[in-house]
């Protein structure tokens, strides 16, 4: 089923929607939160938490790309919950692996305090400048990117996927973290 | 997770959903890829009639120039565990205008060709082959966590006496041995029977230059006979 016929059932309140949002970007869904939480049954539970936050939105959201709209809601659930875990010293190493590496993008003069805007919004303000940066990246290198920090995928999967060496996959990406952090700085971005 | 990784994360949500799926896409893989297997089963087609092309080639080259019997086309491939056969010596990589050549790898050194056509600077990152880092140019590299210790990787460029820790940046050609003595010591273990990935690199495009060290082989005195400085009583 399309994703506009598929958003049309929600509109319609047609509970088929769920079903069919599962039908087709459940194991999608399901990645992106096992890469997170390294827990089927928390994934599972995020998953379907995935469809009631996905049916509470639509209406009024009308998404046009289904997958990344539940994607993303996974994501953000996911992460709350490895938040939670993490302080009851309960997290996935491997995805605080990838997380330690983000701490080559954080700019100068950051204090861990923010930036005086509210959590959503400086996110916000930093997923712009996330975006602007990306695509100014070749091809190659934004997938790999968004791979490994949106998608959480680890770096032999990755080199599956791409056909790419993992020698190259983590230069490439210690090169794109290097470019990145002097973005956000020549943005007047600081965390 | 601190604030500034949360921040980060949570602001990878933002990123557009068109980029957000194309990363995602496995029929692009398919096709970014597909070039790479052709190429992989030319070289494989090469590797497999080389036996029978170097007869040739020997038989006729004989006639013409005894060559150097001591010329070995290709280093002696260690055990790799992804089975990826050694970058042949002599033929050089290119990495845009910028070549790499494999000339020679002795017991704890590597000789490499370098031509650069611009000043664009260059990296090198040295990986075993089960690609844990063993060395890098670059500063403040870190693989899986793990700061590469810097200064670890040691170049002797035009035959100078001094090693130097990084590549040469100006436009010219250049010897250049990677010294493996001072990895050997470091906190990564060599093992002789893995080959390296050399990764070279610029902006953000790399080669690999894939080779193995030569054992070390066991010397064995054959010659008994006694030397004419013995004396006898």
């Amino acid at each position: 089923m399309e994703d506009n016929q598929i958003v049309d059932l929600y509109w319609e309140r047609d509970e088929r929607a769920i079903s069919e949002s599962d039908t087709k970007y459940g194991a999608f869904c399901a990645r992106i939160s096992m890469n997170i939480l390294d827990n089927a049954q928390d994934a599972e539970e995020c998953v379907n938490d995935t469809y009631l936050r996905a049916w509470n939105a639509i209406p009024p959201d009308r998404p046009i790309k289904l997958g990344a709209f539940l994607g993303k809601i996974t994501r953000n659930l996911s992460l709350d919950r490895y938040k939670a875990k993490k302080a009851a010293k309960r997290g996935n190493s491997l995805f605080q692996v990838s997380l330690d590496e983000l701490n080559e993008c954080i700019p100068s003069g950051s204090t861990g305090f923010g930036s005086g805007f509210d959590d959503e919004s400086e996110a916000r303000r930093i997923g712009d400048c996330i975006n602007r940066f990306l695509r100014k990246q070749s091809a190659e290198v934004r997938n790999v990117f968004i791979c490994r920090y949106f998608y959480s995928d680890s770096i032999g999967e990755i080199s599956r996927r791409f056909g790419i060496t993992e020698s190259k996959i983590k230069s490439m990406l210690h090169r794109a973290r290097g470019k990145l952090k002097k973005f956000l700085e020549s943005e007047g971005i600081r965390l | 997770m601190t604030h500034e990784q949360e921040m980060l994360s949570r602001a990878m949500n933002y990123v557009d959903d068109d980029l957000i799926l194309a990363a995602h896409s496995p029929r692009k893989a398919i096709r970014r890829i597909l070039p790479t297997l052709v190429a992989a089963c030319c070289i494989l087609a090469l590797i497999i009639s080389f036996p029978y092309l170097r007869a040739v080639i020997n038989t006729n080259s004989d006639l013409i120039n005894p060559g150097n019997k001591d010329d070995a086309a290709d280093a002696t491939p260690g055990k790799p565990d992804e089975e990826i056969p050694n970058t042949p010596k002599n033929i050089p990589v290119a990495l845009g205008e910028t070549t790499l050549t494999l000339t020679d790898t002795t017991e704890t050194t590597a000789t490499l060709t370098l031509v650069k056509k611009d000043n664009t600077p260059v990296y090198a990152i040295l990986y075993d082959r089960r690609h844990s880092a063993l060395a890098s140019t670059e500063p403040n590299y870190k693989d899986n966590g793990v700061l590469i210790r810097p200064n670890t990787i040691r170049l002797y460029v035009n035959g100078e006496d001094q090693p130097t820790y990084k590549l040469p940046t100006a436009p010219g050609t250049y010897e250049i041995v990677v010294d493996f003595t001072s990895i050997r010591n470091g906190p990564y273990p060599m093992q002789e029977c893995l080959g390296f990935y050399a990764h070279i690199g610029k902006d953000d495009k790399a080669v690999s230059i894939l080779f193995s060290l030569e054992v070390e082989k066991e010397t064995v005195n054959t010659d008994t006979r006694p030397s004419e400085s013995d004396t006898f009583e």
